[in-house]
Formats: C-alpha cells, structure tokens, sequence
C-alpha cells in the first residue's frame, strides 16, 4: 500500500511537472493553427533536438526493447541499428520537407500530397491511411503504458482507469498546449528517460552479474549463440536483421515523424483551418519547424 | 558543390548505412570480444556512435561548398 502510494505519488509529481512546463512554454504564442501545430515554424536547433529525441523515447525503450532483448537475444541489436539509417535519410530529407512545407504553408502530411499532385482525393487517402496505420502503434504504446501505471500502482489502480486517465490528460495536455508544449514535456522527460536508461544499464548488470563484462560473459556462458544472430533465413536470423532494419529505418525516416499521432490528431480537430484529421503531423511539425537544421 | 566534394558527402552517409544494413551479416560472430562483447555488438555499437561523426563531416563539407 505504502509502496503504491510513493510510486504514485513520483508519478503524479512527474505528470504534474510536465504539464506545467508545457502550459507554461506554450501559453504565449497559440494564435494560428501553424502555431499550434508545427510551433509556428520556429522551434530552434535544441528544442526540435529534444523533439525528435522524444519520438524515439517511449514506453517501447523501457518494454518492448527490453523484452526483446530478454527474450530473444542479439535479434534485439536492429534496434540500434534503424535509428542511424533513418537519421542518415532524414539528414538529406528533412531540410527539403521543411523549406518545401515552409513555402506552400504546409503543416501536415496529407497537404504535401495535395500540393504536389494537386489531389484533395490522394491528399484525403494519406490522412486516411495515416490515421489508421497508426491505431496498433497507438493500442501499443497504451498497453505499455498501462503496464507500467499497474506495476508502478502495485494493483492498486484499475488498470483500465489508469490508462483512460492517462488518455484523458495527454488529450488535454496537447489540446491545451499544441507541438511547443509537447516539445517542452519533452525536455522533462527525455531528461528523466535517459537518467533512467543510464542508471538502469550500469546499476542492473552491476547488481545481477558484477558488471558488463560478467555480465555478458555470463549470458554467453548460460546461452551460446544468444549474441550473435541465426544465419541465413532462420527465424530472427541475418536474412530478419537486414530486411527488419531496412523497413523500420524507412519506416521511421518517413513515418517515425508521424509518432505522436494521438495527440496531434486531436490538435488537428482544434484548428479549424485543417481539413484532415491527420494523425501525421507530427512528420511536418518536425521537418516544417527545423528551422536550423543545414540546408542540402 | 565539386564532384570530389559530392563523392565524399555520398560515402560518409552510404558508410554507415551499408555497415549497419547490408554488412551485418559479416560482422556476425562472437570473436573478438572486448570486454566480454560479441564483436556483432561492437561492430553495431561502433557504427552507432560513427554515424553521427559522418554526419558531422558532411554538414561541413557542404557548408564550405
């Protein structure tokens, strides 16, 4: 009970913080749906750092890639490895998106089709297609985020009510804050995440095995061939690495952008000057809002 | 931009891509470990921390272009 109560208790310290930071950094300027939703093109170098930072940051980093790792071994290294492709393609990409969307006054995925091919038909089938490509990333990371509310509750909170809390307040929170107060919670929690990721990756292997070292001679020792992957086609093998690396690394340098897709749908129903529900838009905030990212 | 410039922007960027994609296969075996690693970690790991080195290079390369 004690226990539940404490973990809680960080947990809502920690909610309650973001929250503030986000109100706070965004109160000035909500004027325009452009404000609203790709920070009015104007986030500098180390907000839209910590922006895209976020994006790879989620309950995914804390779950599902450390189950990965737990449960399959060395498969799990392509996680590592799509990132830096992705970056490598968006390096070149996203200073055309942004000048691209910054001319033709773009602020979400669906408008680059219509401009482009000058189709609200195809314009309408990318916000569709979007909008419901992204409902299993959404039910993902809920029900991760659900993992976490019931574990750091002890069983104390429902958790259904745990995630329709948390539903109803990130809802909120970006309505009432759009991409600039996003991009503050940011700072808080990518702060949070990589202080967590550090302690937890020198204080686990020190604590179970006495250090990397041991810690992975130990694996080697109690499961051969667990760090080095399956050859050819087998399952999880080399033939899964390469192609799952490549697919996500395109994925994301295309799609990643669209992550927050929950909350900027919600931002797009606000702005009334936006035609799609465009769960996208978090792909031309990012790119639309660098301004100083170098130009190619 | 001059043409040993554009080569040299094109191989630090296809550097990291191909050794964390089409290269992975050859990098995949155990020795040598440092520290107790599988080579395949260092190799990935390396080339985590490479890639952004590369893109470095790059941006100064077409800034001075």
């Amino acid at each position: 009970m004690t226990s539940a109560v404490i973990a809680l208790g960080l947990v809502a310290i920690v909610i309650v913080a973001a929250v503030t930071l986000g109100v706070v950094a965004a109160r000035a300027n909500l004027n325009s749906p452009t404000d609203f939703v790709v920070g009015g093109r104007a986030l500098g170098s180390v907000l839209l750092w910590l922006l895209l930072a976020g994006e790879i940051y989620t309950s995914f980093t804390f779950l599902g890639a450390a189950g990965y790792a737990y449960g399959l071994g060395a498969p799990a290294f392509y996680i590592l490895c799509y990132g830096p492709v992705a970056y490598i393609i968006g390096y070149f990409l996203t200073p055309k998106i942004r000048s691209v969307g910054a001319a033709f006054g773009m602020i979400t995925q669906p408008d680059i089709f219509r401009a482009r091919y000058g189709s609200s038909a195809l314009a309408g089938l990318a916000a569709l297609v979007g909008f419901f490509f992204l409902i299993p990333y959404i039910t993902l990371q809920l029900t991760g985020l659900q993992l976490l509310l019931s574990i750091a509750g002890y069983g104390l909170v429902e958790p259904y009510v745990a995630v329709a809390v948390a539903v109803a307040l990130i809802t909120g929170f970006v309505w009432a804050t759009g991409l600039r107060g996003t991009a503050w919670a940011s700072v808080l929690k990518d702060t949070l995440v990589l202080a967590a990721a550090i302690f937890a990756g020198v204080a686990l292997p020190l604590h179970a095995a006495g250090g990397w070292s041991a810690m992975l001679r130990a694996v080697s020792a109690s499961h051969p061939g667990w760090l080095t992957l399956a050859p050819g086609a087998s399952p999880h093998g080399v033939a899964w690495f390469v192609t799952s690396v490549l697919v996500s690394a395109a994925a994301s340098s295309c799609g990643r952008l669209q992550r927050r897709r929950f909350s900027a749908r919600r931002a797009a129903m606000r702005c009334g000057a936006m035609r799609y529900c465009c769960p996208c838009i978090v792909f031309s905030s990012c790119s639309c809002s660098s301004r100083d990212l170098p130009r190619c | 931009m001059s043409r040993a410039k554009r080569l040299a922007v094109i191989g630090l960027a296809a550097m990291p891509a191909l050794a964390l994609t089409l290269a992975v296969p050859l990098a995949n075996r155990m020795e040598p470990t440092v520290g107790g690693a599988p080579f395949l970690l260092l190799w990935i790991v390396g080339w985590v921390v490479a890639t952004p080195i590369c893109l470095f290079g790059i941006s100064k390369l077409e800034r001075r272009a």
